[in-house]
C-alpha cells in the first residue's frame, strides 16, 4: 500500500473523529476561547496556504513566467468566484484561461 | 409526530431534490481529485475508498498535492482543513441529541459543508426520525455521487493529454472555494498572510507556516477588535 493511500485513510479516520467528537464525545463549545478563535480561521488559512503552495509549484522562489498559466487561472477563478454563486463556472473559466496560456 | 410511509417518502424525495444540484456543483472538484490521484499513482479503488472515508474535497486534494513534501506535511494540511468539521459537529449536535446511539456514531460520517448547509437551511427537520431520514438520504446520495465521480476522474485522468495543466485545475478549485469566504478584511488578512508565507517558503514548511501564521493573524485581529 502506497504512502499516499495510508495518509488518505488516516485523514479519513481523523476526519470521522472530528465529525463525531462534538456529538458523542466532547462538545466543541467547551474549548478555550483562544482555541476556538484559531479554529475559526483555520479553514481560510489552510485553503490560502494551499493556493500559495500551488502557485509556487513547489519552488521556494517561483519562476513567475513559468507559472503564468496557473497564476492567470487562479486570478480568473478568484474574480468570478466573488461575483457568481457556485464553483463550477469560476473553475471552468480559470482552467480555460490556464489552458489557453499554456498553449502560448 | 406519527411516522407514515407517505411522510417518509416525502422527506426522502425532498432530500433527493435538494441533493441533485449540490452533487452537480461538487462534481468538478471530484473529477480534478480523481485525475490528480491518477497522476500521483494512487490506484482507482484506493482513491475511491479515500473519497468515501475522507468525504471532504479540499482535504483529499491536500493529501494528493502535498504528499511529495512529506507525510507530516500532507497529514497536517488535510487535518487542519478538516478541523472545521469539529465546529459543524458542535453546531449540529442538537439535531443528533435525541437520535439512537448507532446514528450518533455513524450519521456524522456524512457531515460535510454541503450537508451541514442543507439541514441548517431547513426548518422542518425537528422531529428526530424525519431528520434521520433526510440526513441519511441526502448524505448517502451525495457520498455515492462523490465517490463515483472521483472514480470517474481517476479513470479519465490518464487519458488527458500531457499538456493539460492539472496543477492549475487544483489551484483553481482551491481559489474557487477560498474566494467566497473572503468577504471581510480580517479574512482577507488571514488569506494573504497564509498565501504569501506558503508561496515564499519552501515546500512543506511553507504550507505549515502559512496555515499557522494565517490562523494566528486572524486570532490576533479578533482579539484586537474585541
Amino acid at each position: 500500500m502506497s504512502t499516499a493511500v495510508v495518509v488518505l485513510l488516516a485523514v479519513g479516520v481523523i476526519s470521522w473523529l472530528f465529525r463525531v467528537a462534538a456529538i458523542t464525545l466532547l462538545p466543541a463549545t467547551r474549548l478555550p476561547p483562544v482555541a476556538r478563535r484559531l479554529l475559526d480561521h483555520a479553514v481560510p488559512a489552510a485553503l490560502a496556504a494551499m493556493v500559495g503552495a500551488g502557485l509556487a509549484g513547489g519552488a521556494a522562489l517561483p519562476d513567475l513566467a513559468s507559472r503564468l498559466p496557473v497564476l492567470a487561472g487562479a486570478a480568473v477563478t478568484a474574480v468570478l468566484a466573488w461575483r457568481v454563486r457556485g464553483i463550477v463556472l469560476p473553475v471552468m473559466a480559470g482552467l480555460a484561461a490556464a489552458w489557453l496560456l499554456s498553449l502560448v | 409526530m406519527t411516522r407514515t410511509p407517505s411522510l417518509e417518502r416525502s422527506v426522502g424525495a425532498a432530500a433527493v431534490r435538494d441533493t441533485v444540484p449540490v452533487a452537480a456543483s461538487i462534481a468538478p472538484l471530484a473529477l480534478v481529485i480523481g485525475a490528480t490521484a491518477a497522476r500521483t499513482g494512487v490506484p482507482v479503488p484506493a482513491d475511491m475508498a479515500g473519497a468515501a472515508v475522507i468525504f471532504a474535497g479540499a482535504a483529499h486534494l491536500a493529501v494528493l498535492t502535498t504528499i511529495g513534501a512529506g507525510v507530516l506535511t500532507a497529514l497536517s494540511a488535510a487535518v487542519l482543513i478538516n478541523v472545521r468539521l469539529l465546529l459543524y459537529s458542535a453546531s449540529i449536535e442538537p439535531r443528533f441529541r435525541r437520535q439512537p446511539g448507532w446514528f450518533r456514531w455513524l450519521g456524522p460520517a456524512l457531515l460535510i459543508d454541503q450537508t451541514y448547509l442543507m439541514v441548517t437551511a431547513r426548518d422542518d427537520l425537528a422531529e428526530p426520525a424525519r431528520f434521520r431520514r433526510y440526513w441519511s438520504c441526502a448524505g448517502g446520495l451525495l457520498m455515492a455521487c462523490w465517490v463515483v465521480t472521483v472514480g470517474l476522474g481517476s479513470v479519465l485522468g490518464p487519458l488527458l493529454p500531457a499538456g493539460v495543466p492539472l496543477d492549475a485545475a487544483a489551484v483553481a478549485v482551491l481559489v474557487g472555494m477560498l474566494a467566497p469566504r473572503v468577504k471581510a478584511w480580517r479574512t482577507a488578512a488571514v488569506a494573504v498572510t497564509a498565501l504569501l508565507a506558503a508561496a515564499v517558503l519552501p515546500g512543506g514548511l511553507g504550507l505549515l507556516v502559512g496555515i499557522v501564521a494565517g490562523a494566528a493573524v486572524g486570532a490576533a485581529l479578533d482579539r484586537w477588535a474585541s
